[in-house]
């Protein structure tokens, strides 16, 4: 996130002195900064609405999970089907909630925790925008548990869409050893390629798990008649 | 022949045998006389007159007297009454006026043993009657005043079809009657109750065998063959009865020795000897007496049997039931045919019918079988009894439909046979599923469900609750109580069967209940086995749920400690920091240690290679906030899949925070460097840096180093993991080293922190 550029930030907190905390950082390091602030899912949804209905675009959605009307992975799942301009990031105590990884497969593109420091959510915040989404060995444990519990996809299904839903092994090894807490330098060490290029890995990995989740939601809504 | 010492089936076997031999034997001497098939017999209607009625060509017509065909000159077409009776009296050879006497069923009736002799005299000129081809018979015309002669072709045999339904139902309840004998000969051979009903079957049934050749005749039998039929009938009467009066002597009270009982059966052999020998006036060895003097008895041993059972429900339950069904069946056989002729009367009814309800004295007893155990018999003898019955039963029905058919006109044949498809088949197929199937297993899944809901109600009184609506939906008993002072330890039959008691077990008092399957059956083993089986199961529920809390309960108090010790502790340092920096770590230290609880409150398994990463990565973030480098590489520990108990990832979480927190605070800037390895099944972890100060001198120096640090209870904790840590200092570089065994931890969790 540069600091020069206009941007239009939604902050969903329930918890006030955080909220504030989190605006009060986007504003003292983004000058030209605009903060949209909502304390309930409610809130945060009209704030949608208004912009959607202005054709205002939110650049950066900061998201809490638990709300007290409700989960803000239906908010995730709004914006990333409806605004794919919008990047939602969920703000969270703990990177080994038990609902990070929903939030992250309704299309979340990556996490920060409210326990930092000011300097180091910003730091947070420009490695997601820079593309280098953070993944705990929690969450990486958690994405190849979710990829192994699939089956192979049909030998007759599309091969573009096989190899979306498919991670690599490169991507494999990269979600194993994510797992065991090193980063992406670490790793970029171990198989011998370069930091960005392991970024590139984790945010394809990223993708792929938005896509299988939002298949397999479609799929399971088409079997329930819904769609 | 002693049958005791061959096996049950053997047994059985060989007493089917028997009675298919009297039976067959029976059938085999009725068919072989030679017959008339004019219906004249003792079966034969009664004309206005008094004469029996023959049915000649469709006709019925009363039959006046017989004569032999070609013995000197015939008598005339047609005569007078009188006419007849001189030449009967002229030609007693050739010529016979019929009688009323000719054609009783039972001569023993007879009111004297000159009126027995004639009959069997005469029977004897009747029987010579049927040696002829053809036999003469005088009958009435219709104005009755004159009477005509004609010839009726002798048969040599007696078609079984021809035989009437008198001699089937004495046959039947012959059969019905040993059928009951041979088994409880065959289930109780030794048994004394067993073998005394037995014989009175036996003796009944032998009674019913030769009245059924003899009160059926066609006519009339040779004198010798009827006097021995008469005798044997006699003898199996008196049989019955005396066994009967044992029966009662012994069962089920023993009231009397059966070896005192002696005068009765030789009272009764005097009896017979001396009717048979015609040596004493008939007026006191008449065979009615005898049959009336062994009912009374019957009745005296009933009574006192009724006086003897009188505190003991469950034989009083068996007395009446058996005493008043051996009361009724025979008590009603001499009411309708005895009574009336010692009065001077005609019987109320034919013999052969008087015998259903004597046969239904077995019916009786197959029935007391299932609801008293009589005989101390069990479900599976009635069951085998039943099994028979029905087999037995079904094959004669099927052959009766099968003879039905072939004498059906060909156009009702296909009805007929539709019928049978649509009805009969059905309804048999109905009968083998209903009687023939073993009463329905409690489901498996339904006990469990049954049994671990009873050990998981939260209260005492509803666990009682659910125990005893678990034992009256599997036994629907009539009546269930609690006993709160039951005197079994274990679940018992009370009253035969009748009802059941419960023990007291740790969930429920007491019960006792009363008639099963809404009072249609009796308790039996299978019920005491099945309320076993749910204790058990119970029980193995309550002791799993007690288990399974204390593990719950141990857990949360370490988790309580935890909060108290470690939470607490670093939230009240962080509320009292000075630096702001300062509070900022505590406040995120407790935020892990909430996080760690929580885990561990979830019951997430944490594996070891998980649990480093975990504690890498967390490391890093934290060193990188401070302006250090952290360098931990892949090791062993990484590679290892054991699963790591709370107590251990816990305190070696709070361990390693520690000695990075004491890095961080007292370390030179600069690179942290962690390593993490297995020796055999210890875990050896280390993290050294440079220090930013000296350690004071005068202090040992792995103790200097550690307190130096403020850490002095990571000791302690090493400690509770059967575990230890030293720290070395050397070089102005400080190490801590932790050595933690995982074995020792898996197998007793370390309690307490």
């Amino acid at each position: 996130m540069d600091s020069s550029c206009a941007r239009t930030v939604l902050v969903v907190e329930d918890n006030r002195e955080t909220r504030l905390w989190i605006c009060d950082t986007l504003r003292r390091h983004f000058d030209t900064c605009k903060v949209l602030a909502a304390d309930s899912l409610l809130a945060a949804e009209r704030i949608l609405d208004e912009c959607e209905e202005r054709g205002l675009v939110i650049d950066l959605a900061l998201i809490d999970i638990g709300l007290p009307d409700g989960n803000g992975i239906a908010l995730i799942r709004r914006l990333s089907l409806r605004c794919p301009a919008t990047l939602p990031v969920v703000v969270t105590i703990f990177d080994d909630d038990a609902t990070l990884f929903d939030a992250l497969a309704a299309g979340a593109r990556g996490y920060v925790l409210k326990g930092v420091q000011s300097k180091s959510l910003i730091e947070q915040l420009r490695r997601i925008e820079r593309g280098e989404p953070p993944i705990s060995p929690q969450i990486a444990h958690r994405i190849l548990a979710y990829f192994r519990s699939k089956p192979a996809p049909p030998s007759a299904a599309p091969p573009a869409l096989a190899e979306s839903e498919q991670l690599t092994q490169r991507e494999v090894e990269i979600l194993g050893f994510l797992g065991k807490g090193l980063t992406a330098t670490d790793i970029g060490g171990v198989l011998g390629i370069t930091r960005n290029t392991c970024s590139t890995h984790i945010k394809s990995i990223y993708r792929k798990l938005g896509i299988s989740n939002r298949a397999e939601a479609a799929l399971e809504a088409s079997r329930r008649g819904l769609i | 022949m002693t049958t005791g010492k061959l096996s049950p089936f053997s047994r059985l076997a060989l007493f089917l045998t028997l009675i298919a031999v009297a039976v067959f034997a029976t059938i085999a001497v009725a068919v072989s006389r030679p017959s008339l098939l004019i219906g004249l017999g003792p079966q034969s209607r009664e004309a206005p007159d008094g004469s029996r009625m023959a049915v000649l060509e469709g006709r019925a017509v009363p039959v006046a007297g017989l004569f032999r065909p070609g013995a000197g000159e015939p008598p005339p077409a047609v005569l007078s009454r009188a006419e007849l009776a001189d030449l009967a009296r002229q030609r007693p050879a050739d010529v016979l006026l019929a009688e009323e006497t000719d054609f009783v069923e039972e001569p023993d009736m007879l009111g004297s043993y000159a009126i027995f002799n004639r009959f069997m005299q005469r029977q004897g000129w009747l029987a010579g009657l049927l040696s002829g081809e053809h036999a003469g018979l005088v009958v009435a015309e219709a104005d009755a005043a004159s009477l005509t002669t004609m010839h009726v072709p002798v048969r040599p045999s007696r078609p079984v079809a021809t035989l009437p339904s008198g001699f089937w139902i004495q046959l039947g309840s012959a059969i019905c009657m040993l059928a009951v004998a041979a088994f409880l000969m065959t289930l109780r051979p030794r048994d004394g109750p067993s073998a005394a009903f037995a014989v009175s079957g036996a003796g009944a049934a032998g009674a019913a065998l030769t009245a059924a050749i003899y009160s059926t005749r066609d006519l009339a039998l040779e004198p010798r063959l009827f006097e021995t039929l008469s005798a044997l009938n006699q003898f199996c009467t008196f049989l019955f009865g005396v066994a009967a009066i044992h029966l009662f002597a012994m069962y089920p009270v023993r009231l009397a020795r059966p070896r005192s009982l002696w005068p009765v059966g030789a009272l009764s052999l005097v009896l017979f000897v001396l009717f048979r020998t015609q040596a004493v006036p008939i007026e006191f060895v008449s065979p009615h007496i005898g049959v009336l003097g062994l009912l009374i008895g019957i009745l005296v041993f009933v009574a006192l049997q009724y006086r003897a059972t009188r505190a003991d429900p469950a034989n009083r339950a068996i007395m009446l039931w058996i005493g008043m069904s051996v009361v009724l069946g025979a008590g009603s056989f001499v009411l309708l045919i005895t009574v009336p002729l010692l009065l001077g009367q005609e019987a109320a009814t034919s013999q052969g019918a008087a015998f259903i309800p004597l046969a239904a004295i077995y019916a009786a007893i197959a029935v007391g079988l299932l609801r008293y155990r009589l005989f101390d018999l069990g479900r599976w003898a009635y069951r085998l009894m039943l099994y028979t019955v029905i087999i037995v039963g079904v094959l004669v029905l099927d052959l009766g439909i099968a003879l039905a058919l072939s004498l059906s006109p060909a156009n009702s044949l296909g009805i007929a046979v539709l019928a049978i498809g649509l009805l009969y088949l059905a309804c048999r197929e109905y009968v083998f599923d209903r009687l023939l199937s073993e009463r329905r297993r409690p489901e498996l899944a339904g006990l469990y469900r049954e049994t671990v809901g009873i050990a998981f109600q939260p209260s005492a009184e509803g666990k009682e609750r659910s125990w005893i609506e678990t034992v009256e939906n599997h036994f629907n008993p009539l009546h269930c109580e609690i006993d709160p002072a039951p005197s079994v330890t274990r679940p018992q039959l009370l009253e035969d069967g009748i009802g059941m008691a419960i023990p007291a077990y740790d969930w429920s008092r007491g019960l006792k209940l009363r008639l099963a399957g809404g009072g249609k059956r009796l308790f039996d083993m299978r019920d005491i086995a099945l309320v076993e089986q749910l204790a058990d199961l119970v029980h193995s529920a309550e002791t799993d749920r007690a288990s399974y809390e204390r593990g719950v309960s141990e857990e949360r108090r370490r988790i309580a400690m935890d909060l108290h010790d470690d939470v607490a502790a670093t939230l009240l340092s962080g509320l009292h920091a000075r630096e702001e920096g300062q509070r900022r770590e505590t406040i995120t230290d407790a935020l892990a240690d909430i996080r760690q609880i929580a885990s561990g409150l979830a019951g997430r398994e944490l594996l070891l290679s998980q649990f480093i990463g975990h504690l890498r990565h967390a490391s890093r973030n934290r060193a990188e906030l401070h302006g250090f480098t952290l360098q931990w590489p892949l090791g062993g520990a990484d590679e290892c899949d054991v699963a790591l108990p709370y107590a251990f990832h816990r305190n070696f979480s709070a361990l390693h925070r520690e000695a990075l927190s004491n890095a961080l605070k007292h370390g030179e800037p600069g690179l942290i460097e962690i390593e993490t390895r297995l020796e055999g099944d210890t875990v050896v972890h280390s993290l050294g840096n440079r220090l930013a100060a000296p350690v004071p001198a005068g202090a040992d120096e792995g103790e200097r180093g550690l307190r130096h640090h403020g850490t002095g209870n990571m000791k302690t904790r090493a400690a509770r993991l059967h575990g230890g840590i030293e720290a070395v200092e050397a070089d102005g570089r400080f190490t801590v080293t932790l050595r933690l065994p995982l074995r020792a931890n898996e197998a007793e969790p370390a309690d307490g922190l």
